[in-house]
């Protein structure tokens, strides 16, 4: 069990998630003939003013995570909880009541803004709805989260496709940010953006939660972005979480292969140290989450597998510190 | 912060900016325009009694009294051409609304519902699109009786499921995109997610859509009435007066009885379906959402 | 230098549109690249990247596309002057490339065999069974486990990882001189990626390749690249060795792109330095310098005047004119 937890009860509490996509043939009468093990049995908390760091390759289930803790998704089993109110079972009147505290920005800006509707609008209108804004403030509240989010107030008349990647991506920010949501996730927010806006993204995020006191779960593909946002990372594989750890210690000394093969793959921005780096090669791809290995998930690309990986499924242990590792070689900090 | 100059178009006018490029459109609603103005007030435009006999001047070819000659039993064409006008075009309009009111709910609730409603609103449109639908109608027809509200109610009642098929199409399209995502999280109800998030993206594809449902109606009314099942005389419909051609002498040898309907009735036909070119591609929200 | 000249591309300006709607894509383009030489040509999207090398190679669509002027001599051959038929002999000849999507490169009703057998006939006139053979071969080169069966497979049944190879195979079938490699990892996991660089570069030096990488991404290109080209905004801002662009870099552009770039290998701090604004709109570039805006050492002759290219040192140019500046504050920029 987790040490911290006496301290102050975490915002965001997800234990033994699972969400499986039903695969179905026919089409008049649909028959079930197997599952997508998107998400296969996560747990993690979320302390208030945190950002968890979810990483993993495409096909690893984390989008599905953060889709299916703010109930987009009805998962199939677990329990997720956000301030202690139970969100996996809630019906879909409360979870409407309930949605301005938990808010999303999504990666493609082009795709998450309503190309008919003006900024302004935008911005307002969840709020308006919920009764958290009265119409009469509309103006100057949106004025305000388009100067928190670093843009012009005077945009809120425009519509989405007057602006670049990088500005949409800040209207998308302001929108959620018009709730006053406590715990925000956000999924890949900067993956489409050119790199010269991605830093200012990331500092703007950064700023705002220390504004505002955000927790985020924040989902990425980019190593070396993550870490720059995240108190703690959780790396994920085929529906599951491999390890888990802050970021410092995940960052250097991780214990799972395929944490070690991950970060040994990101690119450094430096010839001569690329050219004497030590990389961790991972045959082959991912295997279909509709027909996961049986054993370790990882045990068709592990450069150290043996024969009990492909039988038994290793429990994720805590090593100390919260450093939590599913691997059945992973050994405990004896030098720490 | 300094900024270049800003011009805020919305969607639709920049669709109308776009439609006004689109010659043929232009010129289509022109005559369109004309030719609704003319049967709209056409006692401005005639100076005799739609359903006026006179047994002195029957079978006239056009004169200076008559423009357009008489019928066989001396009614003016041109006033009956104009008065007829008014009957088809509001049951165009008419039947044309129904069947893209009943569509679009069936659509919607197909698309956005999906599971068991989009089972059976699916199945349903399928029986509907089996029949042939002149048979159908005329089945109908003969049941109902012939009337001009029947008309507007078969002729809107069976023609709805190409429109059902496009919304739903569209709506599960819209129902993966990320803004409409966006609006579940934001907590709206299906309601507004419904209207305001979605239904106007598919009003691009559905405008074009009611003028062709427009135009068939119109036709499928001219059939009707050309069979003796549509709106029953004296009551002038473009229809009913093409009717006059199934008798052969008529049909040779007096053709002023049946050539301005039918000639009206190709125009508006035309004129609505080339209208209907222009706003889809003035709508085709590649070009008016997409990039730069 | 005993390294023949293989492409050199002179003046090269492509745009789209005519009349005020004209866009001008690529400005003045100009580089040489060596036989067995690995040059990057890195930009944010807009920058003209891509542009280039389809301008080269012939396949952007005129109209809209016109290339206004300039010169590619490739073997003697002027690329942009030849006739469409001699163009074709080369392109997948001698001139081969990779595309960043490959599951839209390739013919999804063709095997992926027939792909590649076809181009070996089309190009080298070879058929039956030496041609099967000789693309077995090349699956089983590009690292296509059980390449003797799944060269009878389409390109659905490939995963993301195995496409990308297939198409490198199919780019390498005739033996090529000179790869184009447009993003070809872009859309790739990072574990996916590693694969595929690793591939290319061992390709490229085993078949002697001279290779045109484009990419966003410094980290990729400090792995592969031994010159690299930046774009922004149509035209090179700046021109060096892998090394030098890295050590040393001479424009603003480079230097705030370098900056906010987090590393894997350093800790992060509190903030990245990020460049401010928003990349160039190419229908409305400013008169001067098209980095003007953003850059925290532009004065009035930057924002009317476009900047020479000017030589910093032995074979490392940069388009400034604030060149001294930047040697005297030693390339530490004031970004906000």
């Amino acid at each position: 069990m987790d040490v911290t937890a006496a301290a102050a009860p975490p915002l965001v509490e997800v234990r033994d998630l699972k969400m499986h996509f039903p695969i179905t043939r026919g089409i008049v009468i649909q028959r079930r003939i197997g599952a997508v093990k998107a998400v296969d049995g996560v747990s993690f908390h979320l302390r208030r003013g945190e950002t968890l760091g979810l990483v993993g390759e495409s096909g690893s289930g984390k989008t599905t995570i953060g889709r299916t803790i703010l109930r987009l998704n009805q998962p199939t089993a677990g329990e997720i909880r956000i301030d202690g109110r139970d969100i996996a079972t809630a019906g879909q009147g409360d979870i409407r009541r309930l949605r301005p505290r938990m808010q999303m920005i999504f990666q493609d800006p082009y795709a998450s803004l309503n190309p008919r509707l003006t900024v302004g609008t935008i911005i307002a209108e969840a709020a308006v709805h919920h009764g958290i804004l009265k119409k009469r403030d509309r103006q100057a509240r949106v004025g305000e989260l388009l100067e928190t989010v670093g843009l012009d107030p005077a945009f809120a008349q425009r519509y989405p496709h007057e602006f670049s990647g990088g500005q949409r991506q800040r209207i998308g920010i302001a929108r959620a940010l018009a709730l006053s949501p406590d715990f925000i996730v956000c999924d890949e927010p900067i993956a489409a953006l050119d790199v010269s806006i991605q830093a200012q993204v990331i500092n703007l995020l950064k700023d705002l939660q220390g504004r505002l006191g955000l927790t985020y779960l924040f989902i990425a593909h980019d190593l070396s972005v993550v870490r720059h946002i995240s108190d703690r990372i959780a790396v994920m594989y085929l529906g599951k979480i491999v390890e888990m750890a802050d970021s410092r210690t995940l960052y250097h000394a991780p214990k799972h292969p395929y944490s070690q093969a991950l970060l040994s793959a990101v690119p450094i921005p430096d010839p001569k140290v690329e050219k004497q780096r030590h990389r961790i090669m991972l045959t082959g791809d991912l295997p279909s989450p509709a027909n996961p290995p049986k054993g370790c998930n990882f045990c068709t690309r592990c450069p150290i597998a043996e024969e009990i990986c492909r039988r038994e499924e290793p429990p994720l242990i805590d090593h100390g510190d919260g450093h939590q590792v599913a691997c059945h070689f992973a050994k405990p900090d004896a030098s720490a | 912060m300094a900024m270049t100059e800003v011009t805020i178009d919305s969607p639709a006018k920049v669709a109308w900016r776009r439609f006004r490029q689109h010659r043929i459109a232009m010129v289509a609603l022109a005559v369109l325009g004309v030719i609704v103005i003319l049967c709209a007030f056409a006692p401005f435009f005639s100076g005799y009694d739609p359903l006026g006999l006179n047994m002195a001047a029957i079978r006239q070819p056009p004169s200076a009294d008559h423009w357009l000659g008489t019928d066989t039993l001396g009614r003016d064409i041109w006033t009956r051409t104009l008065y007829g006008g008014r009957v088809s075009l509001v049951i165009g309009l008419a039947a044309a609304f129904l069947s893209t009111i009943i569509g679009i709910v069936l659509g919607v609730i197909s698309g956005y519902f999906g599971k068991w409603a989009d089972m059976v609103v699916m199945r349903i449109t399928d029986v509907v699109m089996a029949f042939p639908p002149i048979i159908i109608m005329l089945t109908v027809a003969a049941f109902t009786g012939p009337g001009l509200v029947n008309v507007i109610f078969i002729i809107g009642g069976l023609r709805w499921p190409p429109t059902a098929r496009l919304v739903r199409g569209q709506i599960l399209q819209l129902r993966d995109q990320d803004f409409v995502t966006a609006a579940r999280t934001l907590g709206l109800t299906n309601a507004i997610i419904i209207t305001r998030h979605m239904l106007p993206h598919v009003v691009a594809p559905l405008v074009a859509n009611i003028t062709f449902a427009v135009s068939l109606a119109i036709l499928t009314e001219a059939g009707l009435s050309f069979l003796g099942l549509g709106v029953p005389l004296p009551t002038p419909t473009w229809g009913n007066m093409m009717e006059a051609a199934r008798d052969l002498r008529i049909m040779r040898e007096e053709p002023w009885m049946w050539i301005p309907p039918a000639i009206f009735t190709l125009t508006t036909v035309l004129c609505i379906n080339f209208v209907g070119d222009g706003l889809r591609d003035a709508f085709d929200p590649q070009q008016l959402i997409g990039e730069k | 230098m005993a390294a023949q000249l293989l492409l050199s591309v002179d003046g090269l300006t492509t745009s789209f549109g005519r009349g005020p709607d004209k866009v001008r894509a690529v400005a003045d383009m100009s580089f040489d690249l060596a036989e067995g030489e690995v040059l990057a040509i890195v930009g944010e999207s807009g920058s003209g990247k891509s542009v280039t090398m389809r301008s080269i190679m012939g396949i952007i669509p005129m109209p809209p596309g016109v290339i206004e002027s300039g010169t590619a001599f490739f073997d003697g051959a002027d690329l942009l002057a030849i006739d469409e038929e001699n163009l074709r002999r080369l392109r997948g000849k001698d001139i081969a490339m990779v595309f960043q999507d490959a599951m839209t490169s390739l013919n999804p009703v063709l095997t992926v065999g027939r792909q590649i057998t076809e181009v070996l006939e089309e190009h080298l006139g070879m058929t039956g069974k030496a041609a099967r053979d000789r693309a077995i071969s090349l699956l089983d080169e590009v690292g296509i486990p059980d390449a003797a069966h799944r060269i009878d497979e389409y390109p659905h049944q490939f995963s993301g990882g195995m496409r990308q190879r297939a198409m490198i195979a199919l780019a390498i079938a005739c033996g090529p001189r000179l790869l184009i490699a447009d993003e070809p990892t872009t859309a790739l996991d990072v574990t996916i990626q590693a694969q595929i660089i690793d591939l290319v570069v061992g390709l490229q030096t085993s078949h002697d390749m001279g290779i045109v990488w484009i990419s966003h991404d410094l980290g990729v290109v400090a792995r592969i690249a031994q010159k690299v080209i930046v774009m922004y905004a149509g035209r090179v801002v700046e021109r060096a060795t892998v090394e030098d662009l890295f050590d040393a870099p001479a424009h603003p552009y480079t230097i705030g792109l370098l900056a906010s770039l987090p590393r894997l290998d350093q800790e992060p701090g509190e903030h990245l330095d990020s460049i401010p604004g928003q990349p160039p709109n190419a229908s409305s570039l400013p008169p001067g310098c098209a980095f003007a805006p953003r850059c925290p050492l532009a004065t009035e002759t930057c924002r009317v005047e476009v900047p020479p290219v000017i030589t910093v040192g032995d074979g490392h140019h940069a388009a400034c004119h604030r060149l001294d500046e930047v040697r005297r504050r030693e390339g530490r920029l004031p970004w906000t």
